[in-house]
């Protein structure tokens, strides 16, 4: 048959064609454009001003929204960015008095006043707004905000009670214009009283649910032209799944300021969403992005062995704050579990028994940091005195023999008579089933927990269930990740009793009324310095107690291309500030709407 | 045709309905709970939510913005001993013990009084301040602060505070156990530990009496106990009070003016409801996603059948030849070949300046170069066109075997036939034998295959799309089901059933033009 050959003819030069198209299907990046790409490797869940809650959405409102105060990534303390200087507070330390500094501009050109930050602050705390999830971290701190009669920028914010952060509260709350959310001035008919009482929500006005609804719309967190903000960028373009771009306001009020976090150099900031791993390495290979914070130890070292990556790139391992952990359960009669970690001395041979450092040089390529305590060393308030206990199996296996767990038949897993029953140390150990460095850690655990004795049944879990049975208590063993933060981070959540007994999230049940006490004492502490004593002293009594296995503290692979000056990398996250990024003259093609002398 | 294409149409309701449900009953018997999740998610670190005297109001206020505060279903097969207001216990765990102990004891006002006594009990310890009690209770001589006897008293001081503390921590906690667990031996357990606890504690005064109304209400609870109850089935009739019925009709009267604060107007309307994830509408977000998923499978099986097809009518036609054998081997080592490998690799090979750099690795567009408000649809098309070619291909060339063979074995046994044997004798062309007498009649199998095509394209390709950044309905999917975003799930069940459907139907169609011996009349 003549035609299949024809067929096949046609089909091989349609082929060549194509073949011959394709290399012509990717352009050179264009490295003269004053725009970065930032790497991003999930999308926002919105960018709503109030309700939604994401690290992304943090990371793009550093660049679109100011807040009355932030912490400064550097220094680590909180500085004034809309307020004139950081708040005056009364002897009883329940009255902050805040002013605004003059001369900031929203886009229409209107001045934030006192209103604007009255106006946020009821937002935040009405129950109306959809933002259950974390609407008790300040309806447990803002009791009235009061405006200054004769001072159209000076208002006082009025605590519910003496708290250590009281100060910092508007370090996360983005100021938004009254005029543009509420011209008709609802939110004015409503007092902070009203939203406080237990029966508002049956009681609140039909003109406030109806204004609400229309605040809590999903397009006030995705629709651009309604995600407007102080900062010195506005969102211009949402590609669902694909990106976000960010393109510098003309005439912004801060125009002028160069400091960190008001300089705006790049034209555009484009937050490109790539989710797979090895797509993000051609990526980079490909110089389609210039700032990478989320690509993976392993990735990042086989990057740095190219040379044209490093031609184009400068990278680092940044020190996180965040911190593994293997949770050891301290209370686990009421949930009817063996008491394998109930005693100080076993869990201290449990720290003993671990090989961090190997799991560190091993598992993390040497990119990671032993922790000690629930502080990272690189906060100010770390106790430095406590030193990471060594891995030693002779000490541990002598604790644990002193703790009364001995091999008395023979098998090699010690055991103990408890409540008149011989229990042999055989323990589950919970761990991400989805994680390979969760797995390879847990077995490198368990192969030398074994050399004393101890048998560790490694149970892999999703995400979901890991935690459901933690908040449960319902474990022996669970490996674990908090995040952190350079800022004071409250202890009670973490560590104290009412969290474990609330199924809050002090899985282990560690504390007592003397760790409470200091707790306590910790978050009435305004003073940072007083502050400070306390947390070292906590840090001490956790440090003591090893409710936790405490692993490593992780580092941020961080990438910047080099054809932008001026880099600077932090731990805090997102670990850099794109808008302080500019292009250097060399790399420059004349498109940039910035003067030669920005540049 | 029409009247059986309308009676189809009209089976696909309650097939609808089926789907919805069981996806409804499904995915709101999954481990865990949305609201817990959406709290947490809040508390990355440090947060106080937890602590917050409110934080189970927050619970009932998300539970009841969420629409989880009413019952799953219009009606619940329950049991005589059972109340129809089970679903109105906030906490997951509770209400399965309570439903437990319920069914154990047959006799829901006895459970209901242990219940409130455990709720009591454990709210007796609220406002007991040991500081106060202590001070009150252990003498100082404050006169004397720096002395050797204030220090004896200090440090007795926080002994006692901790002994009580403690004791009070292990009280509540016990309650809470109490509260989610229905098995006799630990409720014992518990019972006897409370006691040992409050035994001695004057301090505890005010517990200790609520847990002795516990106690009791226990033993009332198993000598009240009206068993048989539990064996005789009843169903619970909830009215339109549930979150089926806001899901399917919404809570926006269809007639009468809307009350004020409705907002749903259930699926039968358009309306699928917001993701528990993002409070997006979940119109919108399929809106986003389905079009580009769509796309991909258009593309996807116009180059399956453009490429099986050819190759499994050539295959039949030289059978057994070297071609024959050559393309089933080929093709079954691309069908064993994993998507996420193949995906891989072509990014590695197609993406990578180690190699070619000929497609984008990512994305359908290039951010630094799509101007959508400066490029005529042309441009538009000509620029996104390489972003397709790497996820076509991996979406495709699994479907190669099987397409070809399928095509294969239609011709084969087309080719076997009288006619075609006939057609031949009568002198006709081989092309027009092949292609015009033995096609068409051997296309029934691959147009059964077609059917499936429908729900798959809606679907999308989860692991295609994380490769390369593809926004379709996979990920989504995906994310629903990690986040526990039941109004999603339920809305994409819903919808890929109903295109499953259409995709059955319009197979069927095809048959009938494709074979005029099948008639619907």
């Amino acid at each position: 048959m003549s035609l299949p050959i024809r067929l096949q003819s046609a089909l091989l030069l349609t082929c060549l064609a194509g073949l011959s198209f394709f290399p012509g299907c990717v352009p050179d990046p264009d490295l003269g454009r004053n725009v970065v790409t930032f790497h991003l490797s999930s999308q926002p869940d919105g960018l709503h001003p109030f309700n939604n809650n994401s690290g992304d959405r943090t990371i793009i409102f550093n660049y679109t929204q100011k807040p009355l105060v932030k912490l400064d990534f550097g220094s680590l303390e909180t500085f004034p960015m809309l307020v004139e200087s950081m708040p005056e507070i009364s002897e009883d330390q329940l009255s902050y008095k805040y002013r605004l500094r003059k001369g900031i501009k929203w886009d229409n050109g209107e001045e934030l006043t006192a209103k604007d930050v009255l106006f946020t602050s009821k937002i935040q705390v009405c129950p109306l707004t959809d933002n259950a999830a974390v609407r008790p971290i300040y309806d447990t701190v803002i009791e009235d905000v009061i405006l200054d009669p004769n001072d159209p920028y000076a208002f006082t914010m009025k605590a519910k009670k003496v708290y250590a952060t009281n100060a910092e509260i508007y370090g996360e709350i983005y100021i938004q214009q009254q005029s543009y959310w509420d011209p008709d001035g609802v939110l004015d008919r409503y007092s902070f009283a009203d939203f406080y009482a237990p029966d508002f929500k049956s009681k609140a006005g039909q003109d406030l649910v109806d204004w609400m609804q229309k605040f809590n719309d999903a397009d006030n967190s995705y629709k651009p032209e309604r995600l407007v903000g102080l900062g010195p960028y506005q969102i211009t373009a949402w590609e669902t799944d694909n990106f976000i771009e960010l393109t510098r306001k003309k005439n912004w009020w801060g125009d002028s300021d160069t400091s960190r976090y008001n300089a705006n150099y790049p034209d555009k900031i484009v937050f490109k969403i790539i989710k797979d791993a090895a797509a993000t390495k051609m990526a980079l290979k490909n110089q389609k992005v210039d700032v990478g914070v989320n690509i993976g130890n392993s990735s990042l070292l086989k990057l740095q062995a190219l040379d044209y990556f490093n031609e184009a790139f400068d990278s680092e391992f940044v020190p996180e704050y965040a911190y593994a952990y293997l949770g050891l359960n301290m209370r686990p009669e009421e949930v009817g579990r063996t008491p394998f970690f109930a005693d100080k001395t076993v869990r201290r041979a449990m720290a003993y028994a671990t090989p961090v450092d190997e799991i560190i040089e091993v598992l993390l390529y040497g990119k990671g940091q032993r922790q000690t305590s629930n502080t990272s060393p690189l906060v100010p308030s770390y106790n430095s005195d406590l030193r990471p206990i060594p891995f030693n199996l002779d000490t541990a296996a002598m604790l644990l023999t002193k703790a009364g767990w001995v091999d008395t038949d023979g098998d090699n897993i010690r055991d103990k008579v408890i409540n008149g029953r011989k229990v042999a140390f055989r323990f589950d150990m919970n761990y991400f089933g989805n994680s390979t460095l969760s797995k390879e850690t847990a077995l490198m655990m368990k192969e030398e927990y074994y050399k004393v004795g101890l048998e560790a049944n490694t149970v892999p879990l999703d995400f979901t269930i890991l935690y459901k049975k933690a908040y449960e208590h319902d474990f022996d063993a669970m490996f674990g990740v908090w995040g952190g933060s350079g800022a004071y981070s409250d202890p009670v959540q973490l560590w104290h009793t009412s969290s474990w007994v609330n199924k809050g999230s002090n899985f282990v049940g560690f504390g007592d009324a003397a760790s409470d006490a200091l707790i306590d004492l910790c978050n009435s502490k305004v003073d940072k310095d007083e502050r400070a004593i306390v947390e070292k002293a906590l840090q001490k009594r956790i440090y003591d107690d090893q409710p936790y296995v405490f692993l490593y503290s992780r580092v941020r692979p961080t990438v910047i291309h080099k054809r932008f000056a001026n880099r600077q990398m932090y731990s805090e996250k997102p670990g850099l500030f794109t808008n302080n990024l500019k292009l250097r003259p060399e790399f420059s093609s004349g498109s940039s709407t910035l003067t030669p002398e920005q540049l | 045709m029409f009247k059986y294409i309308l009676k189809r149409i009209v089976a696909f309701i309650p097939t609808l309905l089926i789907i919805s449900l069981l996806a409804f009953v499904i995915s709101i018997n999954a481990p865990g709970d949305p609201v817990e999740r959406l709290l947490r998610a809040a508390d990355s670190e440090g947060g106080t939510s937890e602590q917050s005297s409110a934080a189970s109001q927050q619970r009932q206020e998300l539970r009841k913005e969420l629409g989880l505060d009413r019952p799953v279903f219009y009606l619940t097969l329950g049991t005589l001993a059972q109340p129809d207001t089970l679903y109105r216990i906030p906490e997951q765990s509770e209400r399965k013990a309570l439903t437990k102990l319920v069914n154990q004891s047959g006799n829901w006002e006895a459970v209901s009084r242990y219940y409130l006594a455990l709720q009591k009990a454990k709210n007796a310890h609220r406002g007991i301040k040991p500081d106060e009690w202590l001070l009150a209770e252990i003498p100082m001589d404050t006169a004397n602060i720096d002395s050797v006897a204030m220090a004896e008293e200090l440090a007795l001081f926080a002994e006692k505070k901790n002994e009580m503390q403690e004791k009070i921590n292990r009280s509540n906690i016990s309650y809470g156990m109490l509260m989610r667990t229905d098995d006799p031996t630990v409720i014992q357990t518990k019972l006897d530990s409370l006691q040992s606890l409050y035994t001695g504690a004057t301090y505890l005064a005010g517990p200790a009496a609520a847990y002795a109304e516990v106690r009791e209400a226990y033993a009332a609870m198993n000598s009240e106990s009206t068993r048989w109850k539990s064996f005789i089935p009843t169903l619970q009739w909830h009215g339109y009070f549930n979150q089926y019925h806001l899901w399917l009709f919404g809570d926006v009267p269809f007639f009468r003016k809307n009350p004020g604060n409705r907002t749903r107007y259930g699926m039968i309307r358009g309306d699928f409801g917001k993701s528990f994830h993002d409070g997006q509408p979940i119109r919108d977000k399929i809106g986003q996603r389905v079009m580009w998923s769509l796309l991909l499978a258009a593309l996807g099986i116009f180059l399956a059948y453009l490429i099986s097809v050819p190759i499994g009518i050539l295959s039949a036609y030289k059978r057994n030849g070297a071609f024959d054998r050559i393309s089933s081997i080929v093709l079954f080592i691309l069908y064993s070949l994993p998507v996420f490998f193949v995906g891989t690799w072509l990014l590695y090979m197609f993406a990578n300046p180690d190699n070619l750099v000929w497609f984008p690795e990512s994305g359908i567009m290039d951010p630094a170069r799509y101007i959508p408000d400066e490029m005529s649809f042309w441009q538009k098309v000509k620029h996104r066109a390489p972003f397709f070619v790497l996820p076509v291909i991996a979406y495709t060339y699994g479907s190669f075997a099987f397409l070809s063979r399928i095509m294969r074995v239609g011709m084969i046994e087309v080719f076997g036939q009288d006619y075609v044997r006939t057609a031949r004798a009568k002198g006709l062309p081989e092309k027009s034998v092949v292609l015009k007498h033995a096609l068409r009649n051997s296309l029934i199998p691959i147009i059964t295959v077609f059917a499936d095509i429908f729900p798959v394209a809606i679907g999308g390709s989860i692991i295609i799309e994380m490769i390369f950044s593809y926004p379709g309905m996979g990920v989504m999917i995906y994310e629903a089901v990690i986040n526990q975003d039941y109004p999603v799930i339920v809305s994409i069940f819903t919808i890929l059933g109903f295109f499953t459907m259409i995709g059955y139907l319009v197979s069927d169609v095809l048959y009938g033009i494709a074979d005029p011996r099948i008639s619907y009349k």
